[in-house]
């Protein structure tokens, strides 16, 4: 797939990647005043398309953003767009920028919002090579943003502690890097959710995250195939503890760790209970449930 | 290396023959508190000060160890001079003291106390380079212990969390110097060392809530003042270190060390700084020994305890 070929939706028009531009008045640029969600495509269809357009939703209402186009409408532009790519396994991601203010106006109920749509080739966090092996994880310094501050749960683009996360963890050899509270509880990763396994049963953690549409769909396999998972604090401590441990995210799916901060966890390799919701999570979108179809 | 002449609970023994109880808290549960200091051309340096650091730590744990404070200074001093002899090929020692609580199921009802003060090497080839290149910090996860929970003002052997930051650090690099933040997230110490910075001019360092009162860290304030160089407690973050001129550690062994990268980053022009210089002249001219030619002149000579030394 060449990047010529791919197209952006940048406020109405579609125009090639190359050539799709915003102002650099945009506060979405000059303050990451903009949120976002990321969906994906897998054999020509978008994942749990309405769950991901609730929670922008969410995000928009609490960031105080007014989306310029309608939900229907909103899905519509971003099933065109993925067409327009010709991309069968895509990463969608849909920005809502609260846009630009008049020059020199402070108020920001007189920005005009902006929409941008882009999709490329799937992305994985860990590569199926890596899935097949298991990741390396840190946890590294750089604390997850309190909720008091902003709530991870708005997925905004303000994420300069998510890009010090990865350096960090870069820096120290690993593949992924996990953050925690201030109060020193396991929150999320950039990108993607955490879950821990012990004597069988997963877990969680509750809050001070971005509630994953891939960790709710973990959620609900478990319920329908009768594995118990729950929410629970964790520290890092648990993770070490842990059986097993695997990220979850729209883009890669259900990923296993096999090393923190140079620790094997459980036997080192990724384990049962991961092979189970992965293949679970996979056979869900090889069968194209919960899938808006890309083409016609 | 020699087999150093060493006091043991009241009896001179030679390094080798000072074994500990297993069943001594000090080792079953960390129960034990202790000092370092070290000399320079054989002569004690501020004894008196580390002798009572020991004492306020011993107070806090509620350890008694039979002697004063007088006494256990004398010892020191002794220790020293029945080495003295054989220094010749260390160069300068390491004083260690430590007391544990002694044998005994219940804190409060153990004893006696092991009381022991040993001559180590300096350990120059673990910092020798450093006074060039300086020192890479890496600021790691794990957090000091809260002074409400366990003071890290008291020179304890309770460290694991010492050891889980030198493991961070390593995974980053195998020659990285931990650097602690408390629960504020406010930078307070290394494991072992103290934490300096220079913005505008301006030594500054952590205030002493929550880290070691380092005998050294109270000389650069003496330095400071001495060569007009202001040096001022402060809350401190990362951000102050990414953002410092200049950056160093002090410590008994290296006194004062460069530190010239953080977490990667070049610390200021990414070399050690003109303060860090004028520091250690101003030491080494007071105790009247060269301290980076002597850490040059002797860690290649060095046959270390272990293969990354102490």
């Amino acid at each position: 797939m060449s990047s010529e070929s791919l197209v952006v939706y940048v406020n109405g028009e579609y125009t090639p990647r190359d050539q799709a531009r915003i102002s650099i008045f945009d506060v979405g640029f000059l303050r990451g005043d903009a949120v976002f969600d990321t969906t994906s495509a897998w054999n020509g269809r978008i994942f749990k398309l309405p769950a991901h357009l609730e929670r922008l939703e969410l995000s928009l209402r609490a960031a105080r953003i007014q989306c310029p186009l309608p939900p229907k409408a909103l899905a519509d532009v971003i099933v065109e767009t993925t067409r327009r790519c010709g991309l069968r396994n895509a990463y969608i991601q849909t920005i809502v920028t609260r846009g630009e203010p008049p020059v020199g106006v402070r108020d920001l109920s007189q920005c005009r919002p902006g929409l941008i749509v882009f999709a490329i080739p799937y992305v994985w966090i860990l590569g199926p090579d890596r899935i097949r092996t298991g990741g390396r994880a840190t946890i590294v310094s750089t604390r997850a943003l309190p909720v008091q501050c902003l709530d991870p749960k708005i997925k905004s683009l303000s994420r300069l502690h998510f890009d010090l996360a990865m350096l960090q963890g870069k820096a120290a050899g690993a593949d992924v890097s996990l953050m925690l509270d201030l109060d020193g509880h396991v929150t999320e990763g950039p990108g993607f959710n955490v879950f821990a396994v012990k004597g069988g049963e997963m877990f969680s953690p509750p809050e001070g995250i971005l509630m994953g549409i891939t960790r709710q769909t973990v959620f609900e396999l478990a319920a329908e195939h009768r594995l118990p998972a729950r929410e629970a604090q964790l520290t890092a401590y648990d993770l070490y503890a842990a059986d097993e441990v695997f990220l979850t995210s729209t883009a890669g799916g259900v990923m296993p760790l096999v090393e923190i901060d140079g620790r094997p966890i459980g036997e080192g390799r990724p384990g049962p209970v991961f092979q189970r919701v992965h293949d679970l999570y996979w056979a869900l979108r090889e069968s194209g449930r919960d899938g808006t179809p890309v083409f016609p | 290396m020699p087999d150093y002449a060493a006091y043991f609970c009241g009896q001179w023994l030679t390094f080798s023959q000072v074994r500990i109880d297993p069943l001594d808290r000090g080792f079953l549960v960390g129960d034990c508190v202790f000092d370092v200091a070290r000399t320079f051309n054989g002569k004690s340096f501020r004894m008196r000060e580390h002798v009572e650091r020991l004492y306020r730590s011993l107070r806090y744990v509620r350890i008694d160890p039979g002697l004063s404070p007088d006494e256990m200074e004398r010892i020191s001093e002794e220790v020293i001079a029945r080495n003295e002899p054989v220094r010749e090929e260390a160069g300068d020692y390491q004083i260690w003291q430590f007391v544990t609580r002694g044998r005994g199921r219940w804190a409060h009802k153990a004893g006696p106390p092991a009381v022991g003060v040993c001559v180590r090497q300096i350990g120059f080839s673990r910092f020798a380079s450093l006074y060039d290149t300086g020192a890479h910090g890496i600021i790691v996860r794990t957090r000091s212990f809260s002074p409400d929970a366990l003071d890290p003002k008291v020179k304890n052997f309770s460290r694991m969390n010492f050891n889980l930051a030198e493991l961070e650090a390593s995974d980053v690099d195998p020659e990285g110097w931990p650097i602690l933040t408390d629960s504020r997230g406010n930078l307070t110490e290394g494991v072992g060392y103290n934490l300096f910075l220079v913005t505008g001019g301006t030594i500054r360092t952590p205030g002493d809530r929550g880290v070691l009162q380092g005998v050294s860290r109270a000389m650069v304030f003496d330095l400071g003042r001495e060569l007009g160089i202001p040096v001022v407690e402060d809350d401190l973050q990362p951000y102050d270190l990414y953002t410092a001129d200049e950056a160093f550690f002090t410590s008994t062994s290296p006194c004062v060390l460069p530190v010239t990268r953080v977490d990667r980053r070049p610390v200021g022009t990414g070399g050690p700084g003109p303060i860090v210089a004028r520091l250690l002249g101003a030491w080494s001219e007071i105790v009247g020994v060269d301290i980076v030619a002597q850490a040059r002149h002797y860690a290649p000579l060095e046959r270390l305890e272990s293969p990354r030394g102490s």
